[in-house]
């Protein structure tokens, strides 16, 4: 076939569609022509996300601009944020996200790069234990890190018996953020890991080969031309780590219950707390959220597509 | 798997090589210490709750399996297993019931609608376990005092729509359903025999990584359960986490118990993916869930 198939689907999907209207409603209005076409298999997704996604969500929106969630208009929710205990979890929050996915992004692609180089049993071993460890995260993690950090963990116990250090407490603890951070990067890794490796097993061994064809060190090569490439899908991997520590908040619970505080923490504090709930300031906390859970992800995503061009 | 460096390695004059070889160093200590850092907190898991006492001595004093009797005994651990089975299962077959029509009307037929349902299936990707609770809460729960362990299946099938959305999508456009289909029509199929034996065998991988994903999700969840469900239906991360607070080590027994589900999860997933690797096997990844 000489025409492309996407031209195709696309005219005969414009035929379709007004075969159907033609039949159904005489072109009276263009939204009855549109309602005539609508595709019904669809409908129940669009009533599902209709009920779950669009009315949560303007309900959170009304909620953030009225007293208490429920009064008269107001912009005080938001500037609630400014508020040191607010404002301190989001900045918190922000610092801790974009440390661990900075580290997590930049370790995961060297994990990436090698994983890509080894071979038959050492790879699938590798890829088993990535897989897993994406998936290990929450309560049961904190636990984990605790029975290897904590104050009776491996670690600290051989660190203890070998070289007479005592981690505890002054020079080291887990509930603090450093030790919050080495569990976050517990679940950035291996996800960095998952994002990255399609990215860098793509990488064109006859572009390397022409290089050096050409003269081109390993070096340059890297500089000139594997450097730039990747940049897109990492920088796309490293928002999609910022957006996953950010939304984070039951690893972070596990560990400290609270103490550290964190935005998402402050968020289930508004719902959990009988006494002192003010649905207004919950729902504009909520919403700046998800705003910079939004942007991020909408950064990766464009960048995504433009990684799609040269890696195919 | 491409190698990354496909130049003959002797060939090259000694600066060269030598700098490729720091590049290779470098990336083999980064495999090695990531590699160590991921499996030490499970293998540490796993002695621990096996360990009579491991508080003074480096390896564990001696072994026991009284920590996973204490953990299964418990009164809360059937309940709380059956209800986060329930909801993973009724999560895992509304979802594609709501997804495969509308990805196959799409494909098939009205492919303008697809840059809409893309948007709706990629946003749960913005929301938070906490905000979801909330906005969940003030919609449905306290207003209508709807049924909360129905809503909070629903919420995990919202959770579900990014992966399998993409994984359902991705198998259909593998094997290009329109073609295969028209092809199929030609050849004097009728539509419930494209349905069984041209589009259901194609989507099959997607499918399944999609339900595995919801399987991964549904064991660990934890901020929406607590918070939407909370203490009148508790499911199996609220009781490892209750655990948690009271014996470390029986909740390392219940961790293990976790691990080792979703450890066949996690294989039977990579096992798909490597097998459909052009069939859409590998499905996109839940961001923040679970975290």
């Amino acid at each position: 076939m000489a025409i492309p198939t996407e031209l195709t689907a696309d005219a005969l999907a414009r035929v379709d569609d007004a075969g159907l209207a033609s039949s159904t409603s005489a072109r009276v209005s263009p939204w009855r022509t549109r309602l005539g076409s609508l595709p019904w298999p669809i409908v129940p997704f669009l009533i599902f996300c209709f009920v779950l996604e669009i009315v949560p969500v303007t309900i959170l929106i009304r909620d953030s601009f009225r007293e208490l969630g429920m009064g008269a208009f107001t912009l005080r929710n938001y500037a609630a944020l400014a508020e040191p205990l607010y404002w301190h979890s989001l900045r918190n929050s922000v610092l801790l996200s974009a440390g661990t996915a900075l580290l997590g992004a930049f370790w995961g692609a060297l994990v990436a790069a090698a994983i890509v180089r080894e071979r038959g049993r050492a790879q699938r071993w590798l890829m088993g234990l990535v897989a897993t460890t994406s998936n290990f995260s929450g309560i049961p993690l904190a636990l984990a890190f605790i029975a290897v950090l904590g104050a009776s963990g491996f670690i600290t116990l051989l660190v203890r018996t070998l070289f007479g250090f005592r981690l505890y407490p002054q020079n080291f603890t887990l509930y603090s953020w450093t030790g919050l951070t080495l569990v976050y990067l517990y679940f950035q890794i291996p996800l960095m890991v998952l994002l990255f490796l399609p990215a860098i097993a793509r990488l064109k061994p006859q572009w390397q080969e022409a290089a050096a064809m050409l003269g081109a060190s390993s070096w340059v090569f890297w500089r000139r031309v594997g450097l730039p490439v990747m940049a897109a899908p990492f920088t796309a991997a490293l928002a999609l780590l910022f957006a996953n520590a950010l939304g984070a908040y039951a690893t972070a619970w596990g560990l400290s219950g609270g103490k550290l505080s964190l935005f998402t923490i402050q968020i289930a504090f508004e719902v959990n707390g009988d006494v002192s709930f003010d649905p207004g300031k919950a729902s504009a906390m909520s919403l700046t959220l998800a705003l910079l859970m939004a942007v991020s992800i909408l950064v990766a995503q464009l960048l995504a597509r433009r990684t799609q061009r040269w890696l195919v | 798997m491409v190698s990354l460096i496909p130049v003959a390695e002797t060939a090259l004059p000694g600066s060269r090589r030598s700098r490729r070889s720091t590049g290779a160093v470098l990336l083999r200590v980064a495999l090695i210490a990531a590699a160590l850092y991921l499996a030490l907190p499970l293998l540490a898991t796993v002695a621990f709750s096996l360990a009579t006492v491991w508080s003074r001595t480096i390896v564990p004093e001696g072994f026991t399996f009284d920590w996973y009797n204490a953990a299964i005994a418990d009164d809360r651990f059937w309940p709380t297993t059956i209800r986060t089975l329930q909801a993973t299962t009724a999560a895992a077959i509304i979802s594609p019931l709501l997804v495969v029509p509308a990805l196959l009307m799409v494909h098939l037929r009205a492919p303008r609608w697809k840059p809409w349902l893309e948007f709706l299936s990629i946003v749960p990707w913005a929301l938070p376990g906490v905000v979801l609770a909330l906005a969940m809460i003030r919609a449905y729960i306290s207003p209508f005092n709807v049924s909360r362990p129905g809503l909070l299946i629903l919420t995990y099938v919202l959770l579900s729509l990014p992966f399998m959305f993409r994984s359902i999508d991705a198998a259909l456009s593998a094997i290009d359903a329109r073609t295969l289909s028209e092809a199929a029509q030609m050849l004097g199929a009728g539509w419930f025999d494209i349905g069984r034996r041209v589009l259901l065998p194609g989507i099959m991988p997607g499918l399944m990584s999609g339900i595995l994903l919801i399987a991964a999700l549904g064991a660990g969840e934890y901020a929406l359960a607590s918070l939407m469900a909370g203490s009148g239906w508790k499911t199996f991360p609220i009781y490892q986490a209750q655990a948690q607070s009271v014996d470390g080590r029986i909740a390392s027994a219940l961790a293990v118990i976790g691990l080792f589900y979703t450890l066949v999860v996690s294989l039977s997933l990579l096992f798909i993916a490597g097998r459909n690797q052009n069939r859409g096997g590998t499905a996109g990844l839940p961001i923040a869930a679970n975290k």
